[in-house]
C-alpha cells in the first residue's frame, strides 16, 4: 500500500498475517530522488502484483535508477526479476560482503550489479547514500544505509515489529508501536539474541545514531518510524533489553 | 580420491560418497573463484597472517541418503539449479526423492526447491517449525518439523536438534544417530584454494591442511557468519559447546560450508572449540 512518509520518501509494500492474528510486513522504500528514483529492497515475490502497480502509480514513467538491497533474502529480493524485466537499465546495490553467484539468482548479469562498501559515501542519481555494517541482522551480507537528505536509516530486519491488523498501514505517530510488538519480531527474527549482552548491542546502536541525524527509521518488516525517534529508539532499547541477557 | 563433477565455475558441482549411502553433493567454484568470490582471502588473511591469501573459495553442501527412504539436506544455490539436479538425477536414478530438508531459507540453502519440487513431484519438504509467514520464503506448504522429531529412513535416523549457532531465525541442524553424522548447517566455515577442491577433510591434510588451520579459519569467517559473537560471553559459548559435545556422538562432521570430517573428530572439534572462544573476543571492525 502506497503511503507518503515524508520529503520524497514513500512506502509500498503489503504483509501477511500468522496464524496467532499477527502481522508482519514487508515493505520497499522509495526516494522519488527528482527523476532518478532510488529503492530499497524489493519486496516480497507474493506480493509482486501489488508492488509492481504501487511502483507505477508512484514513478509514472521514469524508471528507476537503483534497486538497494539491504540483503538478499527472498523477502527482500522476491520483484527484482519483475522491476528488472519493466526496467532493465535500473543498477542492483548490494553489499560488498554478498558472494553474488550463490545469493543473486542466476540470471542477475555482472553489470548489472554494484557493491556498497560499509564506511564509504557514494553518490547514486545526484544522492549521497552511505553505507554502514547491519548492526543487528540476520544474515552475513546485511548493510544498513543512510540518506543523510531525508534523515532516512535503513535499517533491515532491524527494528522490525509484529502488529495486529488495525497497525497494518498506521505510521507510529498514528498509531503508537508498542514495545511488546517489536519484543515479538526480535525474539523471533534473532534468536540469538537470549544468548547475547544487550547493553552491548545497544551501545552500537547509539554509536549509529550519535553519528547521524536520523529522522526516519525505515525498517523492512514495520512502518516507517518518522516522528519523535527517540521515542522510537527507547521502546526498541526496552525490547532487547527483554529479549536479550 | 573419486569426484564426479558436473558444471564448472559458478555452477560446478561435485560429488563424493562419504558412506555406502551418504553422498556429498557439493559446489565451489574452482579457479574462478577469486574472481566470484571478489577475492576476500587477501582480506582475511589481513586479519590473520595464518589464513591462506590464496583460499578464496568456499564450499556449498547438500547431502543426499539415500536408504530405504531418500532424503535430501538443501538445494544449493541459484546458479547450481541445474547442475545439482543432474548430480540428484545421477544418484536416485529411477528411485524418488521422498524428502527434502531445508536447514534455513538462505538462496544458497533453499534457493532450488521450486526446482526440485518440478523435477520430484511427490517429495514432501520439511523445514522448520514454530513460525509464521514461510509464504515469504517460498515455503508456505512445508512440513514444520520440531527439535526432538525423527525421520525414519530404514537404516537411518535423522533427528531435528536445535541449533547452537543460528544467523537466520528459521534455522535447524540434524543429527542421524546410527553414523554419527552432524549438518551443523552454517557453524564452522572454512575457506580452500583451488588446489584443495572437492576433499574430505583427512584429504586436506595431504595438501597441508590442519586442524590448527582449521581453527585460524573458523575463528575469522565466524565473526563473519555470526557477527553477532561480539555481544556474547566466551565462557558461555565454550560451556554450551562442551554440552553439546557431551550430548552427541559426532562421527561424521559434515556443515553446510565445511570439508566433511570423517576422521579424526576430537583434533578438529577440539579446534573448533577454541576457535569459537577466540571469535568472541575479535575486533570485529564494524563500520557503525
Amino acid at each position: 500500500m502506497l503511503r507518503h512518509v515524508r520529503d520524497d520518501l514513500y512506502q509500498i509494500g503489503e504483509s501477511v498475517a500468522g496464524r496467532d492474528g499477527w502481522h508482519e510486513a514487508v515493505r520497499v522504500y522509495v526516494l522519488l530522488n527528482d527523476g532518478c528514483p532510488l529503492l530499497f529492497d524489493s519486496g516480497s515475490h507474493i506480493h509482486r502484483g501489488a508492488i509492481m502497480e504501487e511502483l507505477k502509480t508512484l514513478l509514472g514513467d521514469v524508471a528507476p535508477g537503483y534497486v538497494f538491497l539491504t540483503h538478499t533474502e527472498l523477502p527482500h529480493t522476491g520483484n527484482i526479476q519483475a522491476i528488472l524485466e519493466a526496467w532493465p537499465e535500473t543498477k542492483l546495490v548490494a553489499s560488498s560482503a554478498i558472494l553474488p553467484h550463490v545469493e543473486l539468482p542466476w540470471w542477475v548479469r555482472e553489470e548489472q550489479v554494484l557493491y556498497g562498501y560499509a564506511g564509504t559515501d557514494e553518490i547514486y542519481g545526484g544522492r549521497h547514500i552511505s553505507f554502514l555494517d547491519g548492526i543487528l541482522k540476520d544474515q552475513p551480507g546485511t548493510h544498513w544505509m543512510y540518506d543523510a537528505q531525508s534523515g532516512t536509516l535503513f535499517t533491515a530486519d532491524a527494528f522490525g515489529y509484529l502488529y495486529p491488523g488495525e497497525a497494518d498501514l498506521k505510521f507510529d505517530d498514528e498509531l503508537r508501536v508498542e514495545v511488546e510488538w517489536l519484543r515479538r519480531y526480535h525474539e523471533s527474527a534473532f534468536r540469538f539474541l537470549p544468548q547475547v549482552s544487550g547493553a552491548k548491542l545497544l551501545a552500537e546502536i547509539d554509536q549509529v545514531f550519535d553519528k547521524r541525524d536520523v529522522r526516519v527509521i525505515a525498517p523492512t518488516h514495520g512502518n516507517a518510524m518518522r516522528q519523535d525517534i527517540d521515542r522510537c529508539r527507547d521502546r526498541f532499547s526496552q525490547a532487547i533489553k527483554e529479549t536479550c541477557q | 580420491m573419486s569426484t564426479k563433477v558436473y558444471g564448472s565455475g559458478a555452477d560446478r558441482v561435485g560429488v563424493r560418497q562419504i558412506t555406502p549411502n551418504i553422498y556429498w553433493i557439493c559446489h565451489c567454484a574452482g579457479a574462478e573463484a577469486a574472481r566470484l568470490n571478489r577475492g576476500f582471502a587477501s582480506d582475511f588473511a589481513r586479519v590473520n597472517p595464518k589464513f591462506d591469501p590464496e583460499a578464496n573459495d568456499i564450499i556449498y553442501s547438500s547431502y543426499l541418503f539415500l536408504d530405504d527412504k531418500t532424503f535430501l539436506i538443501d538445494t544449493l544455490g541459484p546458479a547450481q539449479h541445474k547442475t545439482v539436479l543432474e548430480a540428484l538425477a545421477d544418484l536416485l536414478g529411477d528411485r524418488r526423492l521422498d524428502y527434502l530438508w531445508i536447514s534455513h531459507t538462505e538462496l544458497p540453502h533453499a534457493a532450488n526447491t521450486a526446482a526440485i519440487r518440478r523435477a520430484y513431484p511427490e517429495v514432501e519438504v520439511l523445514t522448520v517449525g514454530g513460525h509464521d509467514h514461510y509464504e515469504v520464503h517460498g515455503l508456505g506448504d512445508a512440513k514444520q518439523l520440531d527439535y526432538g522429531d525423527r525421520v525414519e529412513l530404514g537404516q537411518h535416523s535423522i533427528e531435528i536438534i536445535e541449533p547452537l549457532f543460528v544467523d537466520h531465525a528459521l534455522t535447524q541442524w540434524i543429527y542421524e544417530h546410527n553414523t554419527g553424522f552432524l549438518c551443523p548447517v552454517d557453524w564452522a566455515l572454512n575457506a580452500h584454494n583451488e588446489h584443495q577442491c572437492f576433499r574430505f577433510m583427512d584429504e586436506m591434510e595431504e595438501v597441508g591442511y590442519s586442524a590448527e588451520r582449521f581453527g585460524h579459519d573458523v575463528s575469522i569467517t565466524n565473526c563473519v557468519v555470526f557477527a553477532w559473537l561480539r555481544w556474547a560471553d566466551p565462557d558461555q559459548v565454550v560451556a554450551a559447546i562442551d554440552r553439546f559435545y557431551d550430548k552427541y556422538d559426532i562421527r561424521i562432521f559434515a556443515p553446510s560450508h565445511t570439508n566433511v570430517i570423517r576422521e579424526n573428530l576430537p583434533q578438529y572439534l577440539g579446534a573448533l572449540r577454541e576457535a569459537m572462544r577466540v571469535a568472541v573476543t575479535r575486533d570485529y571492525g564494524i563500520v557503525h
